[in-house]
């Protein structure tokens, strides 16, 4: 059985225990199921390591866009002119992010330990049962090629996300729920028709080149009719061209600008950028802890990870077409959730914000398409999807202790809860940006890779410096943050709170050591991984934007 | 004086007949219903044995059938009176319209 | 020591205190006090300061061309890839280098020790919660952070090493954070260094961006071959406020330095960082981390264009000369002496705007030794005096505290520059501070005579020397020939009065070649505009008044607190790295810095635009400048201490009759020119502002419009979903529904239940069939009908 297919599954395997499971055992289960989810999302490392391919830069990631390791073919819905597979494989794209994925996935579960002293503590069958739905949906999204099988595995990761915030959230949980739902939803609905579209315009494409091409990657295939196939849309000469033909038009548009347009409003809502962030503070301020790691770890990331795997290996013109409106758009977000981030006096709703704010950062470095841009919005991503649980489970040690979440109420928790407030020092300062912690990696590399682009596109330099003047805002409404959370006098009310348990520490620490580990050596915990692919893509990008030029 | 023949017969069953009905249709108390209805049973059972006399003589199949449904009427009787008597234990009356509990 | 023996002892000199560090973080409150402390001043101090004695020790036993060696041949380790660029990371490993390090570990090391007494007398208990071992956790990550700093080599690094010196002063700033004062301090520190960091940014894109590079070495090579070849960033025309990229670059690069080094308009924070504990502004807001934006400017020299250096050294005067006029009339000690290093600072970067980059980094390890000295003394004095930190209360400490009171004045002498003019006998400033000013003068009055006189020269000597484009031969570089001449005559360094230039791995050829060489720099640098050198003369008359103010407030005339000079006493715990600093101060005069500084000078300040005019300038030359100078400034501590004595001789009484007379110039000075509150008013009210409109916006139009959309929605949902559906397509379904009922309800009243309807209905329905059987058949008749039915 292929190991992909395993981890996919595993989660949903759990479930099924889950299921059927005693009520004391339940959350074990699910827990036990993240776990080794995680370990075996471990073995995965050994593609870089020798194991699968010998382990050197070349082997590990091929020399053409679409080297991919562990791949599982199979048909799944077969035509006369359809072919739909299950599709599975990595590469330096999809990896780091399942990685991240079992690891929030793993300790978000853990999170969920306590849940029979939460206000809303019934259906904790029914809870793990999503929960572990929900992983299995997130990690078919990051491993699936086909983009029939992406489609399910997006909209399966939905509907356990919606019942969670829905079911288990706060005061205004189903606001938020479908508040969540519906703008994913609208998403979807672009990808639907992209979908659609691009797999009638490949078999155009295929029956204007007389109706039989070699395939783009692999050897003895020949294609006849149109492929969902997302590797094979990307690196076919025939479908590229014609996909990136002015002449190509779908509602007498020019069909890469708007297809890009589609994908990318389904990929952006998810991300989220401004205006499409509004679900976003709601949903993390009803949602429960663990969902609020889980969003914020892994579910805004695959915005990012679409951005990187559809949109601009499909559609380099229109990336190119698009470009200066996204990087402003980039922008708009960072300095747009940083100011917004500080006028809030909710805790999660601040964190929230922040998360817009770097989330801008990733859109940034994607849109300049230049090396250091996306080295830097991946590594941006990961870095997000360590500092952002952990701040949100920071919020959520403390909710479940004080159970309300003023800023303006708080104040001197540092010296009630001294372990408390070393965590929570290292995690806000790793989204504040500090160097030597995980946020300063992305940030730097993005801007400097935002400059890079001065020299294709005039308009990155202005940008890349309004985007620099956010370390004053970050650093201003986190400090402020900090300030009035953690520094100042201890008050009576709080005086008497436990530290943090052993539970939680255990979850904590992870998210810490990775924190200082990115910081400190960038290379060998992501760069290394993710490089080489991002690298590809933007060779193939450039060279696709090039050649239609 | 003429000869009695079938028709005359018939007229009696007939007007026997008719006079069961009227009963049947004015009368509210039970036992009136069921005097009524044996009338009816009676005429039938006149036309029986004379269309036996006069329209298959040497067979004694209408007799048969008459005798038949004299017993069948005395044990119907039976069973109608036995459920006036339980029905005036339950409303302390037999008038027909009181008896309207199952009624939907 | 051979090999990469250096870079080993001096990296291990940085993780010992990140050992420190994580040490207390772990284990601190079990080791408790004041055990914690003594881990910090051996693992996170006393371990560097062996390295880097050892260092220094090697180090001065190198020749030139083995130290060269050293240099070029440094390890450096991949770290990452910026893009296409490799980020290599090591030690930067030159005199300057080792001269920061030593003076760094050498000052906190004492610090650390000073910390201990000084914490030993400091609740540090809140609501009784020990936060002893954080102060020297913090301390170890800043010695950790601040040595990284200085051994960085790569700007990328420095820039890490850079925020995380931030951090550290954030944390220390507030270690009192249960209180008010030290929060808001410590946040305004941060922040506005952040503001300088921005700066900082912009310049390391540029850098990234056109030099391709982020090694300090490597980028000043690219800088002077793209200048020599006019591409890269010399090739743009692109000008902003009429500076070019490369002077954008430089400014920008400065910008984080003018937040570190708190340099005017980013000063705001200094003063107010003395909310934290004593030790803490001695060794991170005087001696150390605010040099690194010096230290910053020094490494970036080499990237500079005169447009770039003429803004840093305005911005240097500016500031020297603002924050000591305020300095005059601050009465809280600590404030003083805050106030006197943004002006000592403001000296520094002035010194290197000009050119004297050897006089201002002697300057600035000088200053480091008396400043630290100071403010541990004051440190001593607010400890001893029961917190009280007021100089109006204090007077007359000089018999309870003997040794304060003389190290205090050591340092107050060491700051005003005392010395005797025209010999060799002086202290700290006398000799850093005046090289400053001779170097300011001959730009300011002497450089069209002196640059015509040197453009000739070497004119002559590019004639004269063949062009050498050879590496192994840089020694014979073009201005090899002419000895470089330290100026200030009354310079303590007989030997190094007059030191060779040898270029060490940047080739000839990135000068430009002879074409360009001195005579191209001589000529492009501007004439400095006169009012620069005029203040800075003018603050060296105001350091020894507020200086020696200060020091006569203090520990002369009479008590004017019965209280505080009761509590008046010191330990020895604390006195003794007073000594020793004032011992340091007499030592770092007159020994090994300035010399390892100048030897940094050859290879550090070779920039194709810009250069270390001390230098370059001729003795005679400057000489003759300061034929009057040297009174001018060697005598203006006497006059500055004169004033001081004639008006805090007999008490405040004079001052406060000078104090109205001056009116509004001192309410603007004490005021502190109104810059903080205009900050608060515009930055911090106005962010904040923004940032509700933001959240305004934010709530009430962005999520407005999709609400009104979900309004929307819903409403059209409810009319197709009431209205429409429910009375249009349901309406059909329910009517055909309907109508069954209804003709049901109907039938169902002809089921009365009475048995004579039954019979009527039974009998009506005979009746009609009958009727209709005879109208069908016909009435027969009754032999009619038995022959019908006869068998």
């Amino acid at each position: 059985m292929n190991i992909l297919t395993l981890i996919v599954f595993l989660p949903a395997i759990g479930a099924l225990l889950c299921l059927v499971a005693p009520k004391p055992l339940i959350r074990s289960i699910a827990v036990l199921a993240s776990l080794v989810t995680f370990l075996l999302s471990l073995t995965l490392f050994g593609i870089y390591f020798g194991s699968e391919t010998g382990g050197s830069s070349t082997e590990v990631f091929g020399s053409t866009y679409g080297t991919l390791h562990h791949v599982t073919r199979l048909p799944w819905i077969t035509g006369e002119s359809i072919t739909i597979e299950y599709f599975l494989g990595i590469d330096g794209l999809g990896f780091p992010l399942l990685i991240l994925t079992t690891l929030v996935s793993f300790l978000a579960c853990l999170a969920s330990w306590n849940m029979e002293q939460w206000k809303i503590n019934k259906g904790i069958r029914a809870y793990f049962i999503l929960f572990l739905l929900l992983e299995t949906g997130m990690l078919g999204v990051f491993v699936s090629l086909d983009f029939f099988l992406f489609y399910i595995f997006w909209e399966v990761m939905l509907l356990p996300m919606y019942f969670l915030i829905g079911v288990w959230g706060g005061e205004r949980r189903e606001y938020a729920a479908i508040k969540f739902f519906l703008f994913t939803l609208a998403g979807s609905v672009l990808m639907l028709v992209a979908l659609i579209a691009m797999y009638f315009y490949s078999g155009d494409a295929i029956a204007q080149a007389g109706g039989e091409i070699v395939s783009g990657y692999r050897t003895d295939v020949t294609l006849t009719h149109g492929t969902f196939d997302l590797i094979e849309l990307a690196t076919n000469d025939t479908i590229q061209s014609y996909f990136a033909s002015p002449a190509t038009q779908f509602l007498s548009m020019k069909f890469a600008p708007l297809m890009f347009m589609f994908l990318f409003i389904g990929f952006a809502i998810k991300l989220p950028i401004v205006p499409f962030h509004t679900w976003l503070p709601d949903a993390h301020v009803q949602a429960p802890t663990p969902v609020s790691m889980i969003l914020a770890g892994v579910l805004l990331k695959m915005g990012g990870y679409g951005f990187l795997r559809l949109c601009y290996p499909i559609f380099p013109t229109g990336a190119e077409y698009w470009a200066y409106a996204l990087a402003v758009i980039g922008v708009v977000s960072i300095i747009y959730g940083a100011l917004c981030a500080m006028a809030q006096s909710d805790f999660k709703r601040l964190v929230a914000y922040s998360s817009v704010s770097h989330m801008g950062f990733v859109l940034l470095g994607i849109a300049v398409m230049t090396e250091a841009g996306f080295q830097g919005a991946m590594f941006q991503m990961i870095a997000h999807g360590i500092s952002s649980p952990m701040c949100f489970f920071l919020v959520g040690v403390i909710y479940d202790r004080a159970h309300h979440r003023e800023i303006n109420r708080f104040g001197g928790l540092w010296m009630t809860m001294p372990k408390y407030g070393t965590m929570a020092t290292i995690g806000f300062f790793a989204s504040l940006g500090l160097p030597g912690l995980c946020g300063f990696i992305g940030e730097i590399w993005v801007l400097l890779g935002t400059f890079d682009a001065g020299s294709k596109y005039p308009w990155a330099y202005p940008l890349a410096i309004i985007s620099a003047a956010s370390v004053i805002l970050t650093a201003g409404y986190i400090l402020w943050l900090v300030r009035r959370v953690y520094l100042g006098k201890e008050k009576e009310e709080y005086a008497n709170y436990s530290d943090v348990s052993g539970r939680e520490i255990f979850i904590l620490v992870p998210f810490a050591i990775l924190a200082l580990a990115l910081g400190i050596f960038p290379m060998q915990t992501v760069f290394d991984f993710t490089n080489g692919t991002l690298d590809l893509v933007l060779a193939h990008v450039t060279n696709a934007i090039s050649v239609t030029r | 004086m003429e000869h009695i023949g079938l028709t005359h017969y018939l007229i009696v069953a007939a007007v026997l007949f008719c006079c069961g009905i009227f009963t049947m249709a004015t009368k509210r108390n039970a036992i009136g219903i069921l005097i009524g209805v044996e009338l009816v049973l009676n005429s039938t059972g006149i036309n029986l044995v004379a269309f036996d006399r006069y329209m298959g003589p040497g067979r004694l199949d209408g007799q048969i059938v008459a005798i038949f449904m004299i017993v069948l009427a005395a044990a119907e009787t039976a069973l109608a009176v036995g459920i006036c008597i339980n029905v005036y234990k339950n409303i302390a009356t037999v008038d027909v319209d009181m008896a309207s509990q199952l009624r939907g | 020591m051979n090999g990469h023996t250096y870079e080993i002892f001096l990296a291990l000199g940085v993780l010992s205190p990140f050992i420190s560090f994580w040490l207390l973080v772990f284990f601190g409150p079990k080791l408790g006090k004041p055990w914690a402390g003594w881990c910090a001043v051996i693992l996170g101090m006393g371990v560097p300061l062996a390295m880097a004695s050892i260092v220094l020790w090697g180090w001065l036993g190198e020749d030139a061309a083995s130290r060269a060696m050293l240099t070029e041949h440094a390890f450096r380790y991949h770290w990452a890839n910026l893009g296409t660029v490799s980020i290599l990371v090591g030690v930067k490993l030159d005199s300057l280098t080792v001269a920061m390090y030593f003076m760094v570990t050498f000052i906190a090391f004492w610090i650390f020790f000073f910390s201990i007494g000084y914490m030993s007398g400091h609740s540090d208990e809140v609501a009784g919660k020990s936060k002893y071992h954080r102060f020297f956790a913090y301390l170890s990550l800043f010695a950790f952070s601040m040595l990284g700093l200085v051994l960085s080599s790569n700007l990328l690094f420095l820039f890490i090493f850079w925020e995380l010196v931030g951090l550290c002063s954030y944390l220390l700033i507030g270690y009192y954070f249960h209180e008010r004062v030290p929060q808001y301090a410590q946040m305004k520190a941060f922040i506005t260094n952040r503001v300088g960091d921005f700066g900082f940014i912009i310049g390391l894109m540029l850098v990234y961006f056109q030099l391709g590079t982020l090694d300090l070495d490597d980028a000043a090579r690219i800088f002077a071959e793209q200048y020599a070849a006019g591409t890269g960033i010399f090739a743009s025309s692109f000008t902003m406020f009429g500076w070019s990229l490369a002077t954008i670059m430089g400014v920008g690069l400065f910008c984080g330095a003018m937040g570190k080094s708190a340099q005017f308009p980013l000063h705001v924070w200094l003063p107010d960082a003395m909310a934290g504990p004593t030790p803490v502004s001695a060794l991170i807001h005087a001696a150390t981390m605010v040099a690194a934006g010096v230290y910053l400017v020094a490494r970036v020299f080499r990237l500079m264009t005169p447009e770039a250096l003429m803004f840093v050294a305005a911005i240097g005067c500016i500031t020297l000369f603002l924050m000591a006029l305020i300095a005059m009339v601050q009465t809280d000690i600590k404030k003083c002496l805050a106030y006197s290093t943004l002006s000592q600072l403001g000296y520094m970067i002035f010194g290197l705007g000009c050119g004297a980059w050897i006089a201002a980094l002697f300057h600035l390890i000088t200053h480091a030794f008396f400043k630290a000295m100071l403010f541990l003394g004051s440190g001593q004095v607010i400890e001893g005096c029961h917190h009280e930190q007021d100089m109006r209360k204090m007077g007359g400490l000089m018999k309870k505290m003997p040794v304060t009171g003389i190290t205090f004045l050591v340092g107050v002498l060491a700051i005003s520059g005392f010395g005797i003019a025209g010999t060799k006998i002086g202290l700290g400033g006398f000799f850093s501070k005046d090289e400053i000013l001779a170097v300011a003068w001959v730009r300011a009055f002497d450089w069209d005579d002196y640059s015509h006189h040197e453009a000739g020269a070497g004119g002559h000597h590019a004639s004269v020397i063949p062009p050498i484009p050879a590496a192994e031969d840089s020694s014979n570089d073009v201005f090899s020939s002419e000895k470089r001449i330290v100026l200030v005559s009354d310079q303590p360094h007989g030997d190094t009065h007059t030191t060779s230039v040898t270029p060490h791995g940047l080739k000839p050829s990135a000068h430009g070649g002879d074409a360009h060489g001195r005579a191209g720099i001589f000529s492009q640098t501007p004439t400095l505009p006169k009012w620069m050198f005029y203040l800075a003369l003018f603050t060296a008359y105001v350091t020894p008044f507020y200086m020696m103010r200060c020091w006569w407030m203090t520990f002369m005339g009479k008590p004017r607190d019965d209280h505080v000079h009761e509590h008046a006493h010191e330990s020895p715990m604390m006195f003794v790295p007073l000594v020793v600093l004032a011992i340091g101060t007499f030592v770092s005069s007159y020994f090994l810095f300035r010399d390892l500084i100048a030897d940094a000078a050859t290879q550090a300040t070779i920039a194709p635009l810009v250069m270390a005019t001390d230098g370059a300038i001729h003795t005679t030359a400057i000489n003759a400048a300061h034929s009057w100078l040297i009174y001018g400034v060697g005598g203006a501590f006497i006059v500055g201490f004169a004033i001081a004595i004639v008006i805090y001789g007999r008490g405040l009484g004079m001052a406060s009759r000078i104090k109205r007379i001056a009116g509004p110039l001192h309410t603007l000075l004490e005021n502190k020119y109104y810059i903080d509150d205009l900050y608060h008013l515009v930055w911090v009210k106005g962010c904040m502002a923004v940032a509700h409109i933001a959240r305004f916006f934010d709530t009430w139009v962005v999520d407005l419009i999709f609400n009104t959309l979900a309004k929307l929605t819903e409403r059209l949902a409810a009319f197709s979903g009431l209205v429409l559906d429910q009375h249009g397509v349901d309406g059909i379904y329910n009517g055909m529904a309907d109508t069954a009922i209804n003709v049901g309800d109907a039938m169902r009243r002809s089921q009365t239940g009475r048995i004579r309807n039954y019979v009527l209905f039974a009998v009506g329905g005979v009746t009609i069939i009958v009727v209709l059987m005879l109208a069908y058949w016909g009435v027969a008749s009754p032999e009619q009908t038995v022959a019908m039915l006869a068998p």
